[in-house]
C-alpha cells in the first residue's frame, strides 16, 4: 500500500518535472533525473510525444486578422469617440439649482400669486413690542472707575542669583 | 518605439500611439480569441471590443504591471462573456475521439487541414478553464506568472490546470493514434499505395 503511494508521488513529481521541462522552466540540474525517468518509463515518453506533437500541429495554422476587421474597428472607434463627445459630463454634474429650464407664462403667474397669498397668510409682528430676551442680554459698562496711582517709587525684580533695583530718578 | 513609450504617448492624447498599440497586439489578441471561441466572427467582434475597452480605460494603463497581461485579461473576460451568452460549450463525447481521424493515414502524416481540425476539436473538448491556459501557454507563450495575472489565479493553480489539460490531451492523442493505426492496418496492400498517393 505504502509502496503504491510512494510510486504515485514519484510519478506525480516526474509528471510535474516533465511539464516544467516542456515549458522550458525546469532547471538544468533536474533535467538529468528527468531524462533517466523518460528512459525507463515509456508512458511518460508517450505523454511528452503527445504534447510535442500537439505543439507542432498547433503551429500548422496561421491565424491572421481579417482585413475587414481593421476598418470595422476604426469605424466603431469613431462612433465611440463621437458618442463620448456628445455627452457633456460637466453639464450632467451641474447642481439642480443652477439648471435653467423654461416654464410657461401661466406657471410663472400662478407661482407669483401663490407666493403673494402665502405672504398674506403669515402673522404680522408689532414693531413696538420689545423682547425680554434683549433686556436680559444687555450689559452695562461703567467708566467712572477712580484713576489708579502708583505710590511706590522703587521697583524690585527678583531673579534667582540676580537682583535689579531701579527708581524713577 | 517601445511598449511604455507607446502607452505614455497614448495617455498623453496621441491617437497614433493607440493605432501603434492596436497594430502591435491585434494579432495575438485575435489569435487568442479565435482559439477560445473557435469562431472567426465572434473572435473579430471580441478583439474589437477589447481594444475599445483599452481606449476607454486609458487612464488605468500605467497602473498595471504588465500591459500584455492586462490586455489579455480584458480579452479573456470578453471571451468568457461571449461563451456564456452563446451558451456554446458542447464538448466532444469521449467515444467520439475516433471521429477525429477522418483519414486512413498514419497520425503523423495527417494533412495540414486535418491537423488544424484536430487541434480545434481538442480545444473544443476542453473546459474553458483548461482551454485558456493551454492557449495562453502554447500559442501566446506567456509565462506561468503572466497566465496567473491574466486568469486572476495563483501560479500553482495555473500549473495544476495546465498539467491536467495536457493529461487530457495525451489521452485523446493516444486514442486517436490507436484508431489511426487500426484503420491503417485494416487497409489492403493495394489500398496503401492509393492512400499514400492521396496523402501526397
Amino acid at each position: 500500500m505504502s509502496d503504491q503511494r510512494e510510486n504515485n508521488n514519484e510519478f506525480q513529481r516526474h509528471e510535474e518535472e516533465l511539464n516544467l521541462f516542456l515549458d522550458g522552466e525546469l532547471s538544468f540540474d533536474r533535467q538529468a533525473n528527468l531524462y533517466s525517468h523518460l528512459a525507463e518509463h515509456p508512458e511518460s515518453r508517450s505523454f511528452m510525444d503527445s504534447v510535442m506533437l500537439f505543439r507542432r500541429m498547433s503551429r500548422q495554422e496561421f491565424i491572421a486578422v481579417p482585413p475587414a476587421a481593421d476598418d470595422e474597428f476604426f469605424e466603431r472607434l469613431a462612433t465611440l469617440k463621437a458618442s463620448n463627445s456628445q455627452i457633456d459630463r460637466v453639464q450632467d454634474r451641474e447642481p439642480l439649482w443652477n439648471s435653467r429650464k423654461p416654464i410657461s407664462m401661466r406657471t410663472a403667474l400662478a407661482t407669483v400669486v401663490a407666493v403673494f397669498m402665502v405672504g398674506l397668510l403669515l402673522p404680522i409682528s408689532n414693531p413696538n413690542e420689545s423682547t425680554s430676551f434683549l433686556e436680559q442680554e444687555e450689559e452695562r459698562v461703567f467708566f467712572d472707575v477712580p484713576q489708579t496711582r502708583v505710590l511706590q517709587s522703587y521697583i524690585y525684580v527678583f531673579v534667582p542669583g540676580l537682583t535689579i533695583e531701579a527708581d524713577d530718578n | 518605439m517601445n511598449e511604455f513609450a507607446l502607452i505614455e504617448s497614448f495617455q498623453a492624447g496621441d491617437e497614433f500611439a493607440f493605432v501603434g498599440i492596436y497594430n502591435r497586439y491585434k494579432g495575438p489578441v485575435y489569435s487568442f480569441c479565435y482559439k477560445m471561441l473557435l469562431d472567426s466572427d465572434s473572435a473579430k467582434d471580441v478583439m474589437q471590443e477589447t481594444f475599445l475597452r483599452v481606449y476607454e480605460n486609458r487612464d488605468r494603463l500605467l497602473k498595471t504591471s504588465s500591459f500584455k497581461s492586462w490586455l489579455f485579461t480584458i480579452a479573456r473576460n470578453q471571451c468568457l462573456n461571449s461563451l456564456r451568452r452563446s451558451g456554446r460549450h458542447v464538448g466532444l463525447q469521449p467515444d467520439n475521439s475516433e471521429m477525429i481521424v477522418t483519414s486512413e493515414t498514419p497520425f503523423t502524416k495527417m494533412e495540414k487541414l486535418e491537423q488544424v481540425k484536430f487541434v480545434a476539436q481538442f480545444l473544443e473538448s476542453l473546459n474553458p478553464d483548461y482551454r485558456e491556459v493551454i492557449i495562453l501557454r502554447e500559442y501566446q507563450n506567456l509565462t506561468y506568472e503572466e497566465i496567473a495575472a491574466v486568469t486572476r489565479s495563483t501560479i500553482s493553480a495555473v500549473k495544476s490546470r495546465l498539467f491536467k489539460a495536457r493529461r487530457q490531451l495525451a489521452k485523446l492523442m493516444e486514442k486517436a493514434m490507436l484508431a489511426s493505426e487500426l484503420r491503417f492496418r485494416q487497409v489492403e496492400p493495394g489500398d496503401v499505395a492509393s492512400t499514400t498517393l492521396r496523402v501526397n
